[in-house]
């Protein structure tokens, strides 16, 4: 899509002060980009004006008219980008109070949700470990290792997201451990906060989508996952075992990431040839050389990872927690415990001056998260999925596999409006079973590989919790990341029908 | 939600005092109340209760209401018209319904004459009415399930729902209501479970007239012509 061959400052690639979030980084704009600009507010007013002025059609009410309609405008103005983020989510949220949407206690009431606060703390966390160097000691071992040219390091962490899924069940925790390590090592390709290339683009939105998309590979992935697995048991009487879910998902996933690490830096976001090799001066050299003065790992190394070790802990141990404590302790809490520990005078390593917090990222994530939850408390989002299953006119005689790729396409889109797995997984799975029952489909059939489709949030910022993180590392636009996620998704739901035609007739999920 | 102890009194005393509750119906299977709001602030009810089985005698059916007009109640699905009249017992208001044991379901039918306050109701805040409807069980025995249905007067539209009974089940869970606006009518629905003895259910809702002021999209209009002109060397070449 975009060449970007600015020429990264060499001497910058391993300075950690060229990694600070908190201040808003100027973009160059290329011509394309002015232009979008120009008519971002034009498009934005039109489709707030049409959405506002057309009849309030059946299921919806007045306010899930305005939702849908204020929403579409800060789409438009997110993505073409003609004031910053934060001035269009700031806006929305104005515009929600005032026009009657959501109640002004809820709009800010967003800045206290947990995702906000995982985001402060995965912030301060991350500091921890660009302030040790122990990130620059594991971006560097990674470059290495993989680095000599772009395609293996991007695949390195295809391979490494795949392991972390494995293990680690939270997304927030997979983000906040390779944040650091993403940023040190798109910096070694020339890419940094102030000069982002395509490198880092694709760099940052192959691993939202392993972090998202490797969820679903696995049962216990998502809470979602589970969530789908015991609607199908109920309604369907059909247990969904872990292998039974890993032999369906895990290789479609796994194909659909291998596409897009294949397809992102040849397709989407070419990198031009200085991006293909580490562009500090003196080269591998100079990163061994690099590598080799930091010498053995310090002092303050270990204290840091000592403090991440324990959030770790509390993370992937989360299901014990109750029977050790009495009480669960949730990732947010786990992360502020960390943050705790790591701001402690004595014991701690950081002072506040040394977090690393992108305020204007928390506002407009603030923003885009009160009207994605608008959408879903005025049953906007609901309203949305059903229209889209009813332009399909789905009845009776339709056959089985027409109906199979709608199913997968709807449950692959529909999280574009929707801020919350759960929500889309309460919404769907028990729509997909009704709608097989009364077409005379097996449930299981359409309801599994459509639950397989759960975790892949890919398209928006908002659309899940690492994308909010990785939003402010500043390496790409809302725009890159429409284009990547929707067409990752397209390919996923090409591989699931695919997968329908071949790998769940042969495990018997689809009829022959 | 806690029974008050007052309707639990009342029900135990009606269950041995009274013959005619002792022969109530055995467990009912679903009631639907349809509440059509008139534009003088009357309401059109039609309130419907069906049954698997029944032990004969007459039933007194809940009757949420102050007062009822053009009565009228029919039984099963041929819709003979029944005898009925409201009674009160022990300060509560029941409709009494003369059914026989073989039919499966009464609907009853009737006019509230001030079922919304317009005064009380608004407009308020945004040119919404809020109101609030609800639908109690007053029966010994529990309801399957209740669908409680209002139909807005003519030339208003659905704006929003406030709080209900029951709830959301949880924070991310779907809500018990929904809204259909059909034929240039909107209906609010709820829906509720299980609706024991004393136990009710509601639903605050707003609404507002229908036709859209035409300042906010006059507003955007003007907002996307300023920017066309005054940021017009964006596109100019460098």
């Amino acid at each position: 899509m975009v060449t970007q061959a600015e020429a990264p400052r060499p001497e910058s690639g391993l300075h950690l002060d060229d990694f600070s979030l908190a201040k808003v980084p100027a973009r160059k704009q290329s011509a394309s980009d002015r232009w979008l600009k120009y008519l971002g507010v034009p498009v934005a007013a039109l489709a707030l004006i049409t959405l506002l002025l057309m009849p309030t059609p059946t299921g919806l009410t007045l306010c899930g008219q305005k939702a849908l309609a204020l929403f579409a405008m800060a789409l438009v103005l997110w993505v073409a980008e003609p004031v910053p983020n934060y001035v269009a989510s700031l806006l929305l949220m104005v515009m929600l109070v005032t026009m009657g949407v959501w109640e002004e206690r809820k709009v800010l009431g967003v800045l206290g949700l947990d995702v906000i606060w995982l985001n402060v703390t995965a912030f301060v966390l991350s500091s921890v470990l660009v302030k040790t160097n122990l990130a620059k000691r594991v971006a560097l071992q990674m470059a290495v290792r993989f680095g000599r040219k772009a395609m293996p390091v991007l695949l390195a962490f295809v391979v490494l997201q795949l392991g972390l899924a494995a293990l680690v069940p939270a997304t927030a925790a997979r983000s906040v451990m390779t944040l650091p390590i993403i940023m040190i090592v798109a910096a070694v390709y020339g890419s940094t906060v102030k000069n982002p290339n395509n490198f880092g683009k694709n760099l940052a939105l192959l691993n939202i989508q392993g972090i998202n998309i490797f969820s679903s590979g696995f049962l216990t992935g998502s809470t979602c996952n589970i969530m789908a697995a015991a609607f199908i048991l109920q309604m369907t009487a059909h247990k969904v075992y872990y292998s039974e879910w890993l032999l369906g998902a895990l290789p479609v996933v796994t194909g659909a990431m291998l596409l897009s690490w294949w397809l992102g830096p040849r397709l989407f976001f070419r990198l031009a040839p200085e991006q293909e090799r580490p562009s500090v001066p003196g080269g591998m050299e100079a990163l061994t050389a690099e590598l080799g003065k930091m010498g053995a790992v310090t002092r303050a190394e270990w204290h840091g990872a000592l403090i991440f070790g324990l959030v770790l802990l509390l993370w992937v141990t989360d299901k014990y927690h109750k029977a050790l404590f009495g009480f669960e302790i949730s990732p947010v809490v786990a992360a502020l415990i960390g943050c705790v520990v790591a701001l402690c005078p004595r014991i701690g390593l950081l002072k506040w001056n040394d977090a690393d917090i992108p305020w204007h990222l928390l506002i407009f994530s603030t923003g885009a998260y009160a009207g994605g939850l608008a959408l879903s408390e005025t049953g906007a989002a609901q309203w949305l999925v059903d229209a889209v299953f009813d332009l399909f006119s789905i009845k009776p005689g339709i056959s089985f596999w027409a109906l199979y790729c709608i199913v997968m396409a709807v449950s692959m889109f529909s999280h574009i409006v929707f801020t919350s797995k759960t929500i889309r997984t309460i919404i769907l799975i028990p729509m997909i079973i009704a709608i097989a029952n009364r077409l005379g489909f097996n449930p299981v059939a359409l309801a599994l590989p459509a639950a397989f489709t759960l975790s892949w949030v890919v398209t928006l910022p908002i659309s899940g919790k690492p994308n909010v993180l990785f939003y402010g590392t500043n390496q790409y636009s809302i725009g890159d990341h429409l284009v990547s996620g929707l067409a990752v998704c397209a390919m996923g739901t090409a591989l699931l029908i695919l997968a329908g035609f071949t790998l769940y007739r042969a495990m018997g999920i689809v009829p022959y | 939600m806690r029974v008050p102890l007052k309707i639990i009194l009342l029900m135990a005393a009606l269950s041995c005092a009274w013959p005619c509750a002792g022969a109530a119906p055995v467990g009912f299977t679903s009631a639907h109340e349809t509440v059509a709001i008139q534009p003088d602030g009357s309401a059109r009810v039609r309130s419907e209760l069906s049954w698997k089985e029944r032990d004969g005698g007459p039933l007194l059916l809940p009757f949420n209401y102050t007062a009822a007009e053009d009565l009228r109640v029919t039984r099963g699905e041929k819709g003979a018209v029944v005898a009925a009249r409201l009674e009160q017992v022990e300060g509560m208001t029941y409709l009494r319904v003369a059914a026989a044991r073989r039919a499966a379901s009464v609907a009853a039918e009737f006019v509230v004459p001030r079922y919304l306050d317009w005064n009380k109701a608004g407009p308020g805040e945004y040119g919404y009415y809020r109101w609030k409807s609800v639908y109690r069980n007053n029966m010994r025995r529990s309801i399957d399930s209740v669908t409680l249905e209002i139909v807005l007067p003519p030339g208003f539209i659905a704006a929003g729902f406030g709080r209900s009974v029951p709830s959301p089940a949880a924070e991310e869970a779907l809500p018990p209501y929904w809204v259909k606006n059909v034929d240039g009518a909107s209906h609010l629905f709820m829906k509720a479970g299980n609706l024991a003895l004393g136990r009710a259910c509601s639903l605050e809702y707003s609404f507002a007239r229908r036709g859209r002021s035409p300042w906010l999209p006059l507003a955007a209009a003007l907002a996307a012509l300023l920017w066309l002109f005054f940021c017009r060397d964006l596109i100019s070449v460098k």
